[in-house]
């Protein structure tokens, strides 16, 4: 029977791990039958605390999507906070216009009509965060986060100077008639149907970020936080899908003010600064950034601990401001003794077992396309020309990385590109691939004979991935804190379709897909023969190993030409053996090769068409035999004998 | 467009814009080394001027009338205090993420927990009266939360698998940066509380706000202006031969390239980075001090974060890593705000709105600022 991923991931787990994950949400569920929520338990004003959590859980939530899963600090989600309360204000005519009641409509005071509300402050929020993302989309590390911290830092100003429309410094109420119902009761924060609409929120919020993780989607995301260029070279479109986390992040947050809105009754925009970002920020971080545990953990932590604070018990009370201290300290000891967070996302490090290992295998799937050639392969210099280098050039400033490189590479022949250190092999693969797209020059590739020859030269990375061409790096580049199975299922992101939707809604297209995706992967890491370590992490796998996963990655994108970027680098005699025997397998399955290497060995017996390069220039060309014996290669190599030289 | 012409914008814009430059020194300096956003320079730069001012006013009130040694007094003690300031920010809070040794770790947690608890301890009050005692059950509560995060914390990093680097270090720093900001913007509350405070001005000669060097139609240089100028002229003028002409200047330069090969050269590079620290806070302490006597009060915890922001965009725009260019950042936000401000109406109140902007703006699209130069990433 096929369950949806959220009720395996449950029944996976032994009865005692159930219960503590489940006991939480059905004490918190079950706490407005018990007793009345306006009610404290002893001096604890529990149910309030219980709403504060769970609100602020919801916006720690959105931002764990920018900052867990594509990795970049977003120092002003606050933005999100404080135009939900505005829209919100606005929408309930709560805030001091010239006239009164401007944006409000009579549908959002009926009941019910606070969804609604709820709906369109997320919508606003996600346009924002859209519009953020426009002029943030190529940044990372400190400067995203300094950037958004400034543009939070001019939103906060115009809230606050343009009082007519946010009510800017002075506190806008919502008064009884102003508030919006739901099941025939006014919303204030002690009551029931308040409490279950926020209830329901989180419980919402947490299964859509659930589904979005554990789709093609998430996977995506994950690939971007950890190597955006790999992410690329994958196919992944990286500015799309980070706009797609700052739509949603935004939605969330943007929920969360609004409900934020009518739990406070009275909401003063002045107040909603940078440093409200950072409590969120600190709960994120405090649980496990990623982790959809430890966000929640840790907002229980920071905001029940906020509000147990702020209480007087036995008729006195801590300085409210020491709980910053308390923060502030916390931020330091999380970051300096456990920076993934109190509950940190697990890895699964596991084998599969024999069960899992059956199902995996079993059936085949439509995205199947390496079959292996059992009859042995023949070489002719007739074989159409894959891809091919017309006066390629590359040019850094004034340094000529590569300067009119012509060659080809035909089609089930293994072409090899050597030259000494520094002569810009992998120059020449970056402009291939797009990375760092050609000066001038053109770059032909015919996907299948017969097919039409495209110049891509000036397509984007993602586009060239999705072409038909994968590449592998010198320096390994795999993401290396997830599964290897996953690096493998991140480069079927071009040839899958799933989306934000099909994944938060379930659909049975989406679950049939990420099936064959599953058992595609396991086809392809079976192909390079790691089957055995599919939820391993992949940077705790051995070198050569690393190169296997890498490759088949770059096979999983489908490619018609696959680049191998010093493919032996590093290995023992053993390991390039087995090396050469892969490289065999891929070109029999009908993919095509074009190598960088530095071992001659492997060259000169694999290789059916050899160029060299040197400072950026083509010196020779032909069968593995003549440029062995060309002079110029020679020459390049060696260095020319001191009485020959002018 | 008049406000264009008006001598006393421009003026105002090189006072601000002198102030800006030497905070901003200071996080190009650490920036320049330790790749870090040390969001904390602000509170230093906030210390800085509450020590300076607590100075002026206990000497102030025990002489009749202004004394003229008081206010360099106050700097230099300032400049000092925040000297070491900084350094102990760096070693409890940075180095310990630069290094993995035990050290530093237990040095950090029992000087952060046991500050907490001091402070916590001393400025809890119960509700009606003065007396602290009951207090102390909550500080202790507190402060064994902390202790208990902390040592937790450290036993799953020691027996579960090792830690892994939350994204890059790079951002782990950074958080940890936001952390001390915040952690000593409420030091600084609990000690001086929220209320604004204000250098008397008795407590200065009386040159400083009478005198007034005309320049025309009615606009002219209050004495503090002129002694801000100069001060900063003077101590960017240090420091900048500091940094390019001294052996230590050489050794910081050296770092910020590269901090390996300069350890290999016989560099001691926490040194190096410590020093920074210390010129870097001693620079921002001056700048609070003529801060407050420039705005003549207005001294809250929350003081530093502005000229703190700002001063950054200055660095950046600059030149990240750049002296020169923090020095010409500066001004050239000086110049944008003040002339925002100028402008009234709107301008002024979204004074700010521009700096920032001027920052977004050069972060997208010249990231490497006006003085720096751009390099090629390597894929």
């Amino acid at each position: 029977m096929k369950m949806p991923n959220i009720l395996r991931d449950l029944t996976d787990r032994p009865w005692w791990s159930l219960i503590l994950h489940l006991l939480p949400f059905l004490l918190i569920g079950f706490l407005p039958l018990l007793q009345p929520i306006d009610q404290p338990i002893g001096e604890l004003p529990i149910g309030n605390i219980l709403l504060f959590v769970m609100i602020y859980a919801i916006m720690a939530l959105g931002l764990n999507i920018v900052l867990g899963y594509t990795g970049l600090l977003d120092l002003g989600f606050v933005t999100f906070l404080a135009t939900g309360a505005v829209v919100t204000c606005l929408l309930l005519g709560a805030t001091p216009l010239d006239h009164p009641g401007q944006f409000s409509h009579s549908i959002f005071q009926k009941d019910g009509g606070y969804i609604l509300i709820l709906l369109i402050s997320g919508a606003v929020c996600a346009f924002l965060g859209i519009l953020r993302g426009i002029p943030t989309l190529r940044l990372t590390g400190d400067y995203y986060a300094i950037v958004t911290l400034g543009l939070a830092e001019i939103v906060w100003l115009v809230y606050k100077n343009e009082s007519n429309w946010t009510g800017g410094a002075f506190s806008v109420k919502l008064d009884f008639a102003l508030r919006p119902s739901l099941g025939g009761e006014k919303l204030y924060w002690d009551t029931v149907p308040f409490f279950y609409l926020v209830f329901g929120t989180l419980l919402l919020t947490l299964y859509v970020v659930y589904r979005l993780h554990n789709s093609r989607v998430g996977r995506a995301w994950e690939a971007i936080r950890v190597d955006d260029t790999a992410a690329r070279c994958c196919g992944v479109r990286v500015g799309r899908f980070k706009m797609t986390a700052f739509a949603i992040s935004g939605f969330f947050g943007g929920v969360g003010g609004s409900l934020y809105t009518i739990w406070i009754g009275t909401v003063a925009v002045n107040n909603l600064d940078i440093w409200q970002s950072i409590l969120i920020l600190c709960a994120v971080v405090l649980g496990g950034t990623g982790s959809l545990r430890g966000v929640l953990f840790g907002s229980l932590l920071m905001f029940s601990l906020r509000e147990v604070m702020r209480q007087e018990i036995g008729g006195m009370r801590i300085p409210p401001e020491a709980s910053y201290l308390v923060y502030g300290l916390l931020l330091v000891f999380i970051m300096r003794f456990r920076p993934e967070g109190l509950l940190p996302r697990v890895p699964g490090e596991r084998e599969p077992t024999e069960e899992e290992e059956r199902s995996m295998r079993s059936a085949t799937t439509p995205l199947y396309i390496l079959k292996e050639d059992p009859t042995p392969h023949t070489v002719s210099e007739n074989d159409p020309v894959v891809l091919q280098l017309d006066q390629l050039s590359r040019h850094f400033g004034g340094v000529k990385a590569v300067q009119d490189v012509s060659l080809e590479a035909r089609k089930g022949q293994i072409t090899s590109l050597i030259g000494p250190n520094g002569a810009g092999k992998t120059t020449v693969f970056n402009a291939i691939t797009g990375i760092f797209p050609p000066t001038s020059g053109k770059v032909l590739f015919t996907p299948r004979p017969g097919a039409p020859t495209r110049d891509i030269s000036r397509l984007r990375t993602s586009e060239i991935c999705e072409a038909g061409i994968a590449r592998t790096f010198q320096n390994i580049r795999l993401f290396t804190d997830l599964p290897v199975l996953e690096n493998v299922k991140v480069g079927l992101h071009s040839r899958t379709h799933s989306g934000v939707f099909g994944s938060i809604l379930t659909l049975p297209k989406t679950i049939r897909e990420e099936d064959d995706i599953n058992k595609a992967a396991i086809h392809y890491l079976d192909f390079v023969g790691l089957f055995h370590k599919a939820n391993e992490t992949a940077d705790n796998l051995s070198y050569g190993d690393q190169r296997r996963v890498e490759i088949a990655r770059a096979l999983a994108t489908h490619p018609r030409l696959l680049l191998l970027d010093e493919p032996a680098a590093g290995m023992n005699p053993q390991e390039t053996g087995r090396l050469m025997d892969l490289i065999y397998k891929v070109r029999e399955a009908g993919v095509s090769v074009f190598l960088i290497e530095h071992d001659m060995k492997l060259v000169m017996q694999i290789s059916d068409h050899v160029v060299c390069v040197d400072h950026g220039i083509r010196i020779s060309g032909g069968s593995p035999e003549s440029v062995r014996e060309d002079p110029k290669v020679v020459e390049a190599y060696l260095g020319v004998p001191e009485e020959e030289t002018p | 467009m008049e406000f264009l012409l008006d001598p006393g914008n421009t003026i105002n814009a090189l006072t601000l814009g002198s102030l800006y430059a030497m905070i901003a020194v200071g996080y190009t300096m650490v920036y320049g080394i330790i790749k870090l956003i040390n969001f904390a320079h602000g509170e230093v730069f906030m210390f800085g001027a509450y020590i300076g001012l607590m100075i002026i006013v206990a000497v102030g009130s025990s002489t009749s009338g202004a004394v003229l040694w008081l206010l360099p007094v106050a700097i230099l003690l300032a400049m000092l205090a925040c000297a070491m300031m900084g350094t102990i920010l760096d070693w409890a809070a940075y180095l310990p993420l630069r290094q993995n040794h035990r050290f530093p770790d237990v040095l950090s947690v029992l000087g952060l927990v046991g500050s907490a608890l001091l402070a916590i301890l001393y400025f809890t009050r119960s509700n009606g009266g003065t007396d602290p005692a009951p207090g102390i059950l909550i500080a202790l509560a507190t402060t064994v939360f902390l202790l208990f995060v902390a040592s937790t914390a450290t036993l799953m990093g020691g027996f579960g698998p090792p830690a892994r680097t939350f994204e890059s270090s790079r951002l782990s720093a950074l958080i940890t940066a936001i952390g001390m900001s915040l952690s000593l913007q409420t030091i600084a509350q609990l000690i001086w509380t929220a209320n604004p405070q204000a250098i008397p001005d008795r407590s200065l000669p009386a040159f400083f706000n009478e005198t007034v060097f005309p320049i025309s139609n009615g606009a002219g240089v209050q004495g503090k202006q002129l002694v801000i100028w100069v001060t900063a002229a003077i101590l960017t003028s240090i420091l900048t031969y500091l940094v390019s002409a001294t052996k230590i200047g050489k050794a910081m330069r050296a770092c910020a390239i590269d901090k390996q090969t300069a350890s290999l050269m016989g560099v001691n590079v926490n040194h190096v980075i410590a020093f920074t620290f210390v010129v870097g806070s001693a620079m921002a302490a001056v700048a609070g001090i003529l801060q407050t006597v420039k705005v003549g009060g207005n001294l809250t915890p929350r003081f530093g974060y502005y000229p703190g922001v700002i001063a950054f965009a200055a660095a950046v725009l600059g030149g990240i890593g750049n002296i020169r260019g923090a020095m010409l950042g500066g001004l050239l936000l000086g110049f944008t705000q003040s002339f925002a401000e100028g402008a009234g109406g709107k301008g002024s109140e979204y004074s700010f709105a521009f700096a920032f902007g001027l920052m977004v703006v050069v972060i997208i699209f010249r990231p490497w600022g006006l003085l720096g130069r751009a390099t090629a990433k390597r894929a």
